[in-house]
């Protein structure tokens, strides 16, 4: 017969919790028996627990507020959507004019030649480097304050990485890229199953431009500017996928304060 | 698409509840709750199974949540100052079993942050451990640990000790 297990604090919230296999329970079970402290400990944790949930009872029962129905929201996100595919259709509409006649559709993208600029540089990073099994940045992740410092002295500009995680996606760390004025940064995120989606920030003097897609060969990018920066995003992904990055982005350097 | 309102509606009086215990402001809560449902409406193809959705709801609400308490720190001074001054407050003593839900709640917004999300997560919504660890984005041994210190701490304010002290014995 072997020595029984001793009993651990996280076998008795675990007992408080009823989330231990039965044996477990009986061994837990037996040890409160002659141990009234402990007992009475968890009782009185049982107890603060229920207090809680009585005192939270009514929030649970109260008629779920208006704007809080998934119709809505569904309806809301819906015009959203149609909103972009409408702007996404105006890029398309520059660009043939652009393309076709020479000064017209330069008088009206003034901005977005250097917008196209940025997003062919984008693009030739993603293309470079995300296929890099080894190497695929100069500073890892894992050095975070050293990452967000170095970019932030390269670029001449406080530079937070974003946060993908909630949309499966995990920074790897980033890298430099050349560019005739200040250097850019490219940001490098992993699924955790080989697909790579980077960020492309260039400190760039222009502002308020929308969000414009383009998609060479299957490599997708959206490409924006905002708080005087040029930002892209590009992968190998849905359009769909990509726009809620590019959304997450945007949403997350709006909340934050600028310095 | 109807069945993504009949998968997340019976879901939104526990979150509402879960964002109510942390702000302990109504209007601030449906805030919360507002964004965590559009995220999970415009992200919906990224859940991993509807079993899970519990699970993942809560994960974007707790990021929303982390996210509006930095941005919250990240203003002015004299602002920090007054959201910290409220939280160190002193809580009078009343007596036991005599707590009314108010008090309650106000003596629980003493506990740092990471204690509230344990105790409600694993005490109010009755979630398995794994699932607090990944709401969390921590390790199932950080829960363990996190919820007996918070456990033993709410226990102390709800004693009528004052969270800034340490107990003397």
């Amino acid at each position: 017969m072997t020595a029984p297990i001793p009993i651990g604090d996280d076998d008795l919230q675990a007992y408080l919790d009823r989330r231990l296999p039965s044996d477990r329970m009986a061994a837990v079970a037996a040890y409160l028996a002659v141990h009234p402290d402990q007992s009475a400990r968890l009782d009185r944790y049982a107890q603060q627990d229920a207090m809680l949930a009585a005192a939270l009872q009514a929030k649970l029962q109260e008629p779920v507020p208006c704007r809080l129905r998934i119709a809505g929201i569904l309806a809301q996100q819906r015009r959203r959507r149609a909103r972009q595919v409408g702007r996404a259709a105006a890029v398309v509409l520059v660009a043939c004019a652009a393309g076709a006649g020479g000064w017209f559709g330069h008088a009206w993208t003034g901005g977005a030649d250097r917008l196209n600029a940025a997003m062919e540089r984008a693009v030739a990073a993603y293309q470079t480097f995300s296929v890099e099994v080894r190497h695929p940045v100069e500073v890892r992740a894992e050095d975070g304050a050293h990452l967000q410092q170095w970019l932030s002295n390269r670029l001449q500009r406080p530079l937070v990485p974003p946060d993908l995680s909630p949309l499966g996606y995990r920074l790897i760390g980033g890298r430099v890229l050349p560019t005739p004025s200040v250097p850019a940064a490219q940001l490098m995120y992993d699924d955790g199953q080989g697909g790579r989606l980077t960020v492309y920030v260039q400190p760039l003097g222009i502002d308020g431009e929308e969000f414009r897609y383009s998609k060479q060969g299957d490599v997708r990018t959206v490409v924006w500017a905002e708080q005087r920066m040029v930002l892209a995003v590009t992968g190998r992904v849905t359009q769909a996928a990509l726009i809620a990055a590019a959304q997450r982005i945007r949403d997350e350097m709006e909340r934050r304060v600028p310095p | 698409m109807s069945d993504v309102a009949a998968l997340l509606e019976p879901l939104i009086p526990a979150l509402r509840r879960y964002a109510f215990a942390l702000t302990r402001d109504h209007a601030a809560a449906d805030d919360l709750v507002q964004d965590c449902l559009e995220r999970a409406v415009s992200r919906w193809y990224l859940r991993s199974g509807d079993a899970q959705l519990r699970p993942w709801l809560f994960t974007i609400l707790h990021n929303l949540f982390v996210s509006a308490q930095r941005t919250r720190r990240r203003r002015p001074v004299h602002e920090v100052l007054d959201f910290m001054s409220e939280a160190a407050a002193p809580v009078a003593p009343t007596q036991e079993g005599s707590l009314a839900g108010r008090d309650m709640l106000e003596r629980f917004g003493a506990l740092s942050e990471d204690h509230q999300e344990v105790l409600l997560l694993v005490g109010v919504e009755g979630m398995a451990y794994a699932s607090v660890a990944r709401v969390l984005g921590v390790p199932v041994g950080t829960v363990m640990s996190r919820l007996s210190r918070a456990r033993d701490q709410f226990r102390r304010l709800l004693d009528g000790e004052r969270p800034a002290l340490r107990r003397v014995k």
